[in-house]
């Protein structure tokens, strides 16, 4: 996939390039908001990741003009400032998500990779399905090989979220915000809690896991 | 006890020559005054007295020729009557009361010359000692207070209304050299490890051993940006500067999702996570930052106490109020260090290997400054207790 990278620092731009490119997309780099207003206007991107704070015009501006321009690409806006007021700010200027700097590559590329599918049909169906794996979300039922499994609510938020996500790595960060609204980070080990005890429901005798633990980045539903 | 004024100043422009001549003028102008008023008065009072059985006299001094007063009319026989008096009477009683009136008023202007200068004096005596502190403690030696100023109540609420903010900036700048301190004590840590690290990783023989020892040592970076995430949200928090207002926020509801958050978690460090919760418990708040208060609150409730402990989680309700508490009945914090552990990196076992940033009852309580509340941390005999009171939302009582 296309993608489009304001960052005003070369060494910081460079080296996301070179991860993004080794996660299979094809990466255009620019430096200020004026290039990245240009090249988001004429080019044709599945995903705009444009770092907050740049000289000139920023990140934000450009956003802001981009949606005025009624151009909907999805936007992942990167940014030094870990405020409440800059995350909300950055949402209603039109961003998708927001990622706080510094970040790990495979944060930057989970992230990347669920936006560029949004808004998958499959996310607002009543029912999806992952291998003999099926979530209603409707009734809030979930069958495995026709077996009816009971999960309480947080378990059966987090088995949508990596449904919704199937087959792509999704980092804690993103379940924390997306499950449990977390925007800080927790001591405790919520997460891998809740994480043993959804896969002790979903996976434990099966036969085939369907949720594996990617090291270093996070987890992957998979049929 | 230092000169009022500044040295090898004329002792005529000093502040108590001036003070002097700001009485005396006063005290001047006012027998001024009193001089034209008697001047005024004093016929009126005179002929008042004539009326009545104050005695005439008349000098006949040849010498000295007297002014009379004459009133003349024609009758209506042709003849002229002419009546005559002299002014000696009144003139005399006029001239003793002005030579009184203006040796009063000499001496009443000297009177409040000398009390002026000596007033100003004590006054500027102590004003300059209250100056002194200052310029002591401007040289550095911030432990000095101001002397009280005396003489009025409104002077004494000066100096102490300044000794309270020279404390209060002593606070501040203890925190600050406390913070800087701790940050770089808290950061040597980790630090370190992640060089031993990196070094063993450039060592190691094998891909795997490289490997592990740059896991440990990204492990050890992302501690440090969390302790730098931390630092820089507790700022935040407590610079206050937020746009977002409050809206109504249901503790009970957010609690409720808390718990079912956290009794796995709970579960796992072999904690028990009880909780009686109350709806429609209304705060003005932010969802988020309550979130974020109540989650540190039972997380250091699970990290800081041993397996088997119990914590419990409730809500009580007094008209206008609603408190949050959040009690364990793990081994408690001796009360000497109560006041301690809200304070940044604070840890009661020094020990810091459970991962904790020994910041989250900092951001706890600078959450609950900003929502007006009041934390306070108690015995719960055996245990720790730390309950939030918070004022109830208006129109939800």
């Amino acid at each position: 996939m296309k993608l489009l990278l304001l960052e005003d620092d070369e060494a910081t731009r460079a080296q996301a390039v070179r991860q993004l490119t080794a996660a299979g997309h094809v990466v255009e780099g620019c430096a200020t908001g004026s290039d990245a207003l240009y090249m988001a206007s004429q080019g044709d991107y599945g995903v705009l990741i444009l770092d907050r704070m740049v000289p000139g015009l920023d990140g934000l501006s450009v956003l802001k003009a981009l949606r005025a321009a009624g151009i909907r690409t999805p936007a992942l806006l990167l940014t030094a400032m870990d405020g409440i007021d800059d995350r909300v700010e950055g949402l209603e200027a039109g961003a998708d998500d927001y990622l706080v700097k510094p970040f790990a590559a495979a944060e930057l590329i989970a992230r990347v990779n669920a936006l560029s599918r949004r808004p998958p049909m499959s996310d607002t169906a009543v029912t999806a399905t992952v291998g003999d794996l099926t979530i209603d979300r409707v009734k809030r039922t979930v069958t495995r090989s026709g077996q009816r499994i009971e999960l309480q609510a947080q378990e059966f938020k987090l088995l949508d979220y990596l449904i919704q996500h199937s087959g792509e790595v999704v980092t804690r960060t993103m379940l924390l915000e997306n499950v449990w609204s977390f925007h800080f980070d927790p001591q405790t080990n919520v997460i891998e809690s809740h994480m043993s005890r959804l896969r002790a429901k979903v996976d434990r005798g099966f036969g085939k896991e369907l949720i594996q633990t990617v090291r270093g980045a996070g987890y992957r539903i998979d049929g | 006890m230092a000169e009022p004024g500044r040295p090898g100043q004329s002792p005529f422009r000093s502040g108590a020559f001036r003070f002097a001549l700001a009485f005396a003028g006063v005290f001047a102008v006012a027998a001024f005054l009193i001089l034209g008023m008697v001047r005024h008065q004093v016929g009126r009072y005179a002929h008042e007295a004539m009326r009545g059985t104050l005695q005439t006299e008349t000098p006949t001094d040849p010498e000295r020729p007297e002014r009379m007063v004459t009133l003349g009319t024609r009758l209506a026989d042709g003849s002229l009557l002419v009546v005559a008096t002299d002014g000696y009477d009144v003139d005399k009683l006029g001239g003793h009361m002005i030579r009184f009136t203006i040796l009063w008023a000499i001496a009443i202007t000297l009177i409040a010359l000398i009390g002026g200068w000596m007033a100003g004096r004590v006054f500027l005596t102590r004003l300059a000692a209250a100056n002194l502190a200052i310029e002591r403690i401007m040289a550095g030696r911030t432990e000095q207070r101001l002397p009280m100023i005396g003489l009025a109540p409104e002077f004494d609420d000066l100096s102490r209304n300044l000794n309270r903010m020279l404390d209060r900036i002593d606070g501040l700048m203890e925190g600050l050299r406390q913070v800087s301190t701790d940050v770089a004590h808290d950061l040597r840590t980790p630090l370190t490890r992640l060089r031993q690290m990196l070094e063993a990783a450039r060592e190691a023989t094998t891909r795997e051993d490289a490997d592990a020892g740059i896991d440990v040592a990204l492990a050890q970076a992302d501690q440090l940006l969390g302790t730098f995430r931390a630092i820089l949200r507790l700022a935040q928090i407590e610079g206050g500067g937020r746009r977002a207002p409050f809206g109504p926020v249901d503790l009970g509801g957010l609690l409720a999702t808390l718990i079912e958050t956290y009794e796995p978690v709970a579960a796992d460090a072999g904690h028990g996570l009880t909780a009686h919760l109350e709806s429609g418990a209304i705060v003005n708040g932010d969802a988020e930052l309550l979130a974020q208060l109540f989650a540190n609150l039972i997380e250091n409730a699970i990290l800081h106490t041993p397996a088997g402990t119990r914590v419990a989680i409730g809500v009580e309700r007094s008209p206008g109020h609603i408190a949050v508490i959040v009690t364990d009945n793990g081994p408690g914090v001796p009360t000497s260090e109560r006041d301690r552990i809200t304070r940044r990196f604070y840890q009661v076992d020094s020990s810091r290997s459970r991962g904790s940033s020994g910041l989250g009852l900092s951001i706890a309580s600078a959450i609950v400054t900003l929502h007006g509340a009041k934390l306070t941390i108690g015995d719960a005999a055996p245990g720790l207790q730390i309950r939030v009171s918070f004022e109830e939302r208006e129109g939800h009582a």
